[in-house]
């Protein structure tokens, strides 16, 4: 008997300390999760600013395309920034405390680039193209301004 | 011998204290050093835009004018926490009632009206190589905005301020090395006036360049990047650009200082930078490019 509950409390401490791993494991792929999440967005960036600055031929298409992927990609963003992930984790992050210190202001510094995004989507001429770029870019600017930190 | 030995040690703290005394001396310029001078305020408005005044000259929160430069809001630094002060016309509580030797001592001598040091968190050992008559430029510009009274002027958070700021004339003695800036002949004149706006308004130094022990610039490090002075990550080096494949040419470089991340220059944005850009984004092309020209050339 003694053996028997002995063997229980192991296996269960056991898997409660494997889960809690995968828990945190979890947890801290959101940092890889959201690198990805912000390199599909500055690959669709690269689209636009190529065209903004007559390196590639302007094409709406594309324009439509590459707005909707940096869409999609910020949106996914607002929950790949859970606590515990910050520069506090150890591991290599760029995100700055202030995420977490004003979420509200996080979270609506993102509202701002995905409505920028959408205006992107709607362009459909050369010369709305530069503008567009000026709000969504912008926003990029000022949320990394605020919430992204130097190179280490 | 004991009281041999309390005289000798009586006998330097004198000395010492007058050693300092003599050394932490302020030393201002006089009025022979302003030239018969016509303002040009726009090129006062570009001195304003390339020094960047309004990024750290910042309202505090809750004042309603929030494009002028009537200070207050902290700013933060490893040794503590400063509150630059209001530099719009005000007279009672900002530069309204300085006379231009005043403004000129402040900005190449890093002296305050009443003849108190100021802390080099004011980036005067910078603004000392600009021409009296760009200061002189500079002054008028900001003597024709509009005046803001701020409440109240809050006080600098440092420990131990009065004895340091003191001493702050002592590390001048290294650290300030008050000479404008000479043009280089052997360089075009758009290279010099790309150097002139780093070294001097521009104060690109002050956080590209390393510091040394004593928080003097390393000089032979020369814009080679560092920590960040606000202790978060690093500054990166302006060396080398094109060899590290950083930027392509002069035209690219110009693109970056004028837009940012507006197209896609992702550096340009963190760590104070997207407030330097903010304000670079506001000079005449002719500048920027001058100096992408000079930043270049930095090998």
């Amino acid at each position: 008997m003694r053996k028997t509950t002995k063997m229980i409390v192991g296996v269960v401490a056991a898997l409660a300390i494997s889960a809690g791993g995968v828990m945190a494991a979890g947890h801290l792929n959101k940092i890889g999760e959201r690198q990805e999440a912000m390199k599909a967005v500055g690959g669709g960036i690269k689209v636009l600013v190529g065209m903004a600055k007559g390196e590639i031929d302007f094409d709406a298409a594309k324009v439509k395309k590459a707005a909707l992927t940096i869409k999609a990609n910020l949106n996914a963003s607002k929950t790949m920034f859970p606590d515990g992930t910050g520069p506090d984790s150890g591991k290599k992050t760029r995100a700055m405390d202030e995420i977490w210190l004003d979420t509200e202001g996080f979270q609506s510094a993102l509202k701002t680039a995905i409505s920028a995004a959408d205006g992107m989507a709607g362009v459909t001429k050369k010369a709305e193209l530069m503008p567009a770029l000026g709000k969504l870019g912008g926003s990029c600017k000022s949320c990394h301004e605020k919430f992204r930190a130097p190179k280490k | 011998m004991k009281k041999k030995i309390a005289t000798l040690v009586a006998a330097l703290c004198v000395f010492g204290a007058a050693a300092f005394f003599f050394i932490s001396q302020p030393q201002p310029l006089d009025g022979a050093v302003l030239p018969a001078h016509t303002a040009d305020l726009k090129n006062g408005e570009i001195l304003y835009n390339a020094g960047g005044c309004i990024s750290c000259h910042k309202p505090a929160k809750g004042v309603k004018q929030q494009k002028l430069p009537s200070g207050g809001a902290p700013l933060h630094t490893p040794i503590g926490t400063f509150y630059p002060p209001n530099i719009t016309p005000d007279k009672a509580t900002g530069i309204g009632s300085w006379t231009q030797l005043q403004f000129v001592n402040a900005m190449k001598r890093g002296l305050s009206p009443d003849g108190k040091h100021y802390f080099p968190a004011f980036p005067y050992t910078s603004y000392t190589h600009m021409t009296v008559g760009d200061l002189l430029d500079l002054h008028a510009y900001l003597l024709s905005l509009k005046a803001v009274e701020t409440s109240s002027n809050k006080q600098t958070e440092i420990f131990g301020a009065p004895i340091l700021r003191r001493g702050v004339g002592a590390w001048k003695r290294l650290g300030l090395n008050a000479v404008t800036f000479k043009p280089d002949a052997k360089q075009s004149a758009r290279w010099n006036r790309g150097a002139y706006l780093v070294s001097g308004p521009g104060h690109c130094n002050e956080c590209h360049t390393p510091r040394n022990f004593a928080m003097m610039s390393d000089f032979s490090k020369r814009l080679a990047g560092g920590p960040h002075p606000e202790g978060k990550g690093k500054v990166p080096s302006l060396v080398g650009l094109i060899a590290r494949k950083k930027f392509k040419d002069i035209d690219d470089l110009n693109s970056a200082l004028r837009y940012g991340e507006i197209l896609g220059y992702e550096d340009m944005s963190s760590g104070g930078m997207g407030d330097v850009q903010t304000n670079m984004s506001k000079l005449p092309e002719s500048d920027t490019k001058a100096i992408a020209e000079y930043i270049l050339s930095l090998n």
